[in-house]
This record gives C-alpha cells, sequence and structure tokens, in this order.
C-alpha cells in the first residue's frame, strides 16, 4: 500500500490528536479515582463502605 | 499485585533548554557580530518538557516524511516510523501519568495511615481500571460527539427549511420590487442575481453541512463500535478482579461488579440510540427531499425572474445601441428608461380591464365588418345587375342585326315582285301576294303588248293572253313563296331563339338581385348574402 506525502501529513497529525485526546482522558480518569479512593479510606465505618463505594463508581462514570 | 516502581520517569529527564537573549549594542542597532549571546540554564518544568517533546517530535517526523518525499518506499518508511514515534511517547505519557497517579495514590494512602493490605487492594483496583480502559473516557466521548452529530442530522433540515422560509419572505419581495422596475439599471439586475446566488449559496450550505454531520457520524459509530468492545472486555477483568477481592474488607465488591456491568449495559444503550438515531436520519430523507422539491421550484422561480429580468436588459441594450447606431428615434419625449418602465406597466395591466376593452374593439370589429360586407355585398349585387343589363342590350342587337338581314331579304324580294307589278301596271296598294286583284291590270298589259306587237292587224286571242297572265302570276307566286320562305326562316333562326333565351336569363336573375337587395340583412344572413353575392 502507498501512501502519498500529503495523505502521511494529514494521518500523522489526525493520529496525534487522538492520543493527545486519549492521553487527556487517562489523567481525568486518575484524577477521578484519587479522589474517589481517597474518599473511601477516610469513611472507616463499614456502613459507609457502600456509600462510598457507590460514589466511586460514580465517579467512574 | 504489582507494584508501580517507574513512577518518576520524568524525573530522570533533566534536559536543559538553552534559551538565547538577544541583546542590543550601540545607538547603531542590531549587529550579529556584536551580538552577545547570553546561555540561561533552567530546569524545564513537566508540562515545559513534554510541549518541547511534543514539537520536536513532530518537526523531526513532518521533517523525515519531507525528506522522503516522492519516494514512496522511503516515505511509507519515514511514515511508519513517525507514527510508531507518536505512539511511543503518548505511551510513554500515559505510563508517566499512570506511575505519577501511583506515586500520588502511594503518597496518600501512606500519609492516611492505610495499612499495607488496604493500600496493595486500593492500588490493585486502580491498575485494573487502567487495564479497562475506564480512565481513558474515549467511548463516552466518542457516544457523546455522535449525539451531538445526532441532533444536528436532526435539526440541519430544519434549519434548511428555516433558510428556504427566509429566502421568501426576504429576498423574494426585494426581487418583486425589482422586477416592478425592470430595466432601471444594470446595478438593479446584478442585485437581484446576487439575491439568487445568495440564495443558492443558504441552501448549499446547510446541504453540506448536513452530508459532513451524516458522514461524522457513521466515523463516531465504527469508532465507539471498536471501543465498546475494549470496555467489554476491561468489564470482564474488573469484575473478575473484583469477585477475586471479595473479603472481609470489601463485601459490596459483588455489587460493584454488578454496577460495573450496569454501566456496560448503559454504554450498550447509548450505542444502540446512536444507531436508532440514523434509522431516524435515513427517515428524514424523505423531509429533506420535500425541503429540496420546494427550494428547486423556489430557484426555478427566481431563474425566471432572473431570465425576465435579463430580456428587459437585452431590450435596453437594444436600445441604447440604436441611440448609439443613431437609428433609435423618440417620438413621445420619454427617455429609455421610462419608456421601457411605462411598457413594463402597460403589460401588467389588469386582465379584465384588458378583456374589456378587447370586447369593444371586437364589437367595434363585428359592426365594421358587417358595414363592409354590406357595402362589398351591394356592390357586387348592382355591378351584377348592370352586367345583366347589358346582356340584355347586347343580346338584343344581336337579334335586330340578325333580323335585319332576313328583312333585307325579304324586301329585295318583294322589290323584285313590286317591278314587275309597276311594269304591268298594277296599282301601287295592291299587295304582291294578291292574284286575284293583280290579274285585270295583268291581263290589260299583255293585252296591249300584244296588240302593239301585231299592230291590230287581228285580234289578240283569250288564248294567248291567258297563257301569259298564267305564267306571269306563277313568277309572281314564286317570289310570294320566296318572301314566305325568308319570314319563316327569320322566326325560326337558332341564333335569335338563343339570344331571346339568354336575355330572359338575364331577366330573371336582374330580379333574383332585385329580391336579395330589398331583403338583405348583414347581421343574421351574413352568409346566406355571400352565397347570392356570389351566384
Amino acid at each position: 500500500m502507498t501512501i502519498t506525502y500529503t495523505q502521511a501529513v494529514i494521518d500523522y497529525q489526525a493520529a496525534g490528536e487522538k492520543l493527545e485526546k486519549q492521553h487527556q482522558g487517562l489523567q481525568n480518569g486518575i484524577a477521578a479515582f484519587l479522589k474517589g479512593a481517597k474518599n473511601l479510606v477516610y469513611s472507616s465505618a463499614a456502613s459507609d463502605d457502600q456509600a462510598k463505594l457507590k460514589e466511586l463508581a460514580k465517579e467512574l462514570q | 499485585m504489582k507494584k508501580f516502581t517507574n513512577a518518576s520517569i520524568y524525573q530522570n529527564s533533566t534536559l536543559k533548554a538553552a534559551r538565547l537573549l538577544f541583546v542590543t549594542v550601540g545607538a547603531e542597532g542590531l549587529k550579529p557580530q556584536q551580538a552577545e549571546v547570553k546561555a540561561e540554564t533552567k530546569p524545564l518544568t513537566p508540562e515545559e518538557l513534554d510541549a518541547k517533546n511534543k514539537v520536536d517530535a513532530r518537526q523531526n517526523a513532518l521533517k523525515d516524511m519531507e525528506a522522503a518525499k516522492g519516494d514512496p518506499v522511503k516515505l511509507a518508511d519515514a511514515y511508519n516510523k513517525a507514527r510508531q514515534a507518536q505512539e511511543s511517547m503518548y505511551d510513554g505519557k500515559n505510563q508517566t501519568a499512570i506511575a505519577d497517579g501511583a506515586k500520588n495514590l502511594d503518597g496518600m494512602l501512606s500519609s492516611m495511615g492505610v495499612s499495607k493490605q488496604d493500600a496493595d487492594d486500593i492500588k490493585a483496583q486502580y491498575k485494573s481500571a487502567f487495564e479497562a480502559g475506564w480512565f481513558q473516557n474515549s467511548v463516552k466521548d466518542t457516544l457523546d460527539k455522535a449525539s451531538q452529530e445526532q441532533a444536528d442530522i436532526v435539526l440541519l433540515p430544519t434549519y434548511k427549511e428555516i433558510a428556504l422560509e427566509q429566502k421568501t419572505a426576504i429576498y423574494q419581495p426585494q426581487i418583486d420590487n425589482y422586477n416592478a422596475e425592470i430595466g432601471k439599471d444594470e446595478a438593479d439586475i446584478k442585485l437581484q442575481q446576487g439575491f439568487i446566488g445568495g440564495a443558492d449559496g443558504v441552501e448549499s450550505m446547510y446541504s453540506d453541512r448536513l452530508d459532513k454531520a451524516q458522514d461524522n457520524l457513521k466515523d463516531y459509530l465504527s469508532e465507539a463500535k471498536l471501543e465498546s468492545s475494549g470496555v467489554k472486555l476491561g468489564k470482564e477483568k474488573f469484575t473478575n478482579l473484583a469477585k477475586a477481592s471479595l473479603n472481609e474488607d470489601f463485601p459490596d465488591a459483588e455489587a460493584i461488579a454488578k454496577r460495573t456491568d450496569g454501566m456496560y449495559q448503559k454504554y450498550e444503550s447509548l450505542y444502540k440510540a446512536v444507531v436508532d438515531t440514523q434509522k431516524d436520519v435515513n427517515d428524514n430523507e424523505s423531509s429533506k427531499i420535500r425541503a429540496q422539491r420546494a427550494l428547486d421550484d423556489a430557484k426555478a422561480k427566481l431563474v425566471r425572474d432572473g431570465l425576465m429580468l435579463r430580456s428587459a436588459q437585452d431590450a435596453l441594450k437594444g436600445d441604447t445601441d440604436a441611440i448609439n447606431n443613431g437609428t433609435f428615434v423618440g417620438t413621445d419625449g420619454l427617455s429609455l428608461n421610462d419608456r421601457a418602465l411605462k411598457d413594463a406597466r402597460a403589460n401588467q395591466e389588469d386582465t379584465a380591464a384588458e378583456q374589456a376593452v378587447l370586447k369593444q374593439y371586437a364589437d367595434a370589429m363585428q359592426a365594421k365588418s358587417h358595414e363592409l360586407i354590406k357595402s362589398i355585398v351591394m356592390t357586387r349585387l348592382n355591378s351584377f345587375k348592370e352586367q345583366k343589363k347589358l346582356a340584355i342590350e347586347a343580346h338584343t342587337n344581336n337579334i335586330a342585326e340578325y333580323e335585319a338581314k332576313y328583312d333585307k331579304q325579304i324586301t329585295d324580294v318583294e322589290a323584285q315582285a313590286r317591278a314587275k307589278l309597276d311594269k304591268w301596271g298594277v296599282d301601287n296598294k295592291v299587295a304582291i301576294d294578291t292574284p286575284d286583284q293583280i290579274k285585270p291590270a295583268l291581263e290589260k298589259y299583255v293585252r296591249d303588248k300584244q296588240t302593239a306587237k301585231t299592230n291590230g292587224l287581228y285580234d289578240v286571242t283569250d288564248a294567248d293572253i291567258n297563257g301569259e297572265v298564267g305564267r306571269a302570276l306563277k313568277g309572281i307566286d314564286g317570289i310570294v313563296k320566296e318572301r314566305n320562305g325568308l319570314k319563316t326562316a327569320k322566326n325560326n333562326d337558332s341564333s335569335i331563339k338563343a339570344e331571346k333565351n339568354l336575355i330572359a336569363q338575364a331577366e330573371t336573375s336582374i330580379g333574383n338581385i332585385e329580391r336579395a337587395v330589398a331583403s338583405f340583412n348583414p347581421v343574421e344572413k351574413k352568409k346566406e348574402e355571400v352565397q347570392i353575392a356570389s351566384n
């Protein structure tokens, strides 16, 4: 399969934009997880675990 | 559980960037050889380093590909290397972010006094969630974009209809206004053509946007489908992990697993909604076609208006050429524009008024035509009558001519008989065809002639006299018979009879003509009279 120079540049730039967006999504997810984990740890009561886990699940969404 | 030990990848990257500071020296301005270059070394922040790496990588990749331009093999190789380098760079960035997250998590858990077992479990959840792809949220982003395109696809046809309404409400009145002043000047014509072009542009813009939205939706659907399969794989891993982690500390791990399954179901529902949207898009094709048809109609009307305007423009150009050529003659004192405007308004007269005028004209023409027909018919009838009179006169003359010939012959014959009777001494009053009255005078004549012939020497016998008288009377009788034959021939002559018949026919025609003239009515019996006149 051959590729033209113009098409190569376009594809390369489009792939870069997609990777960048994925990376941003990853960072947002990590931040959400840390926040949920922190909330989970702060909750010591067993009765609160389910609610915190729900919050964690909500964060993950 | 595996621990993350490469949490400080970027800390090993201690690149220093040289920042050049150009300092102008002296009042004569910048001189390169006099510029003092000062190198300032300062550690880059992680964000600055990331930005620099991205720029450098991109420039290098583009430079390599440009160098390989024209050589498909080298270009493909440069492209593949650039893509690999790009993916490797972002993989490195992701790993760095994950490591940073793990480091922060470690620090956070440590500062909060979490036990090692709990910390390991939480970190296991962290890693599993990353492997499942939850953090990237790419599926959700893609589906959100697809939903936006879905909304656009539903709304764009409506936008097109709104544009059409605007075209009708805004452009059309202006076009009508300019149509009322056709031929005003060339600028008006160009303005109207601009309206038409503008309306076409609006339609084209929404059509292009609709096509693009549909293409985007297809792309997003394809992308969402692929990513959804990745999510499903991650869900299985996360569920298995949750089940394995089921212990006293996390009694609700099973609930988490169920919830994650619900999350996946939600994504699947979203995906299904997008697929349904595509069906709606297909359904919207019919309304799009209707909008297109309405647009075509409006466009056709605009084209017709444009053609009408163009005709007016051509007419104006023709008049202008006539003026330039010196062949245009204006007698009403109006300018070309005023005359064109006047003509345009005259052409727009109310139809009913035009019909009324036409009816009056038609009535006048009918009355006039009746008078004309009557005049023509009367002229022809009178002419025909005169021709018949002349024919009668000609036939009468012919008869007289024929009869005169017979009369002359009769007269000659009678003169011949009369000459004999005169010789015999018969009185002129005695008709030639009366032998009894002729005979006495004839007998005397014969007796005298015989006596003279004998000189009285002897008496003439009656026998001699009777014999000669008988012969003389027989001669006169022959002449009379000839005369009577001529009279008979005159009465029976075929030419004279033919002439008399023609006279009788002509007199009959004259009678017909006189009756036709007396009863002529050009309105009710027009055809009949014309037929009579043609006879």
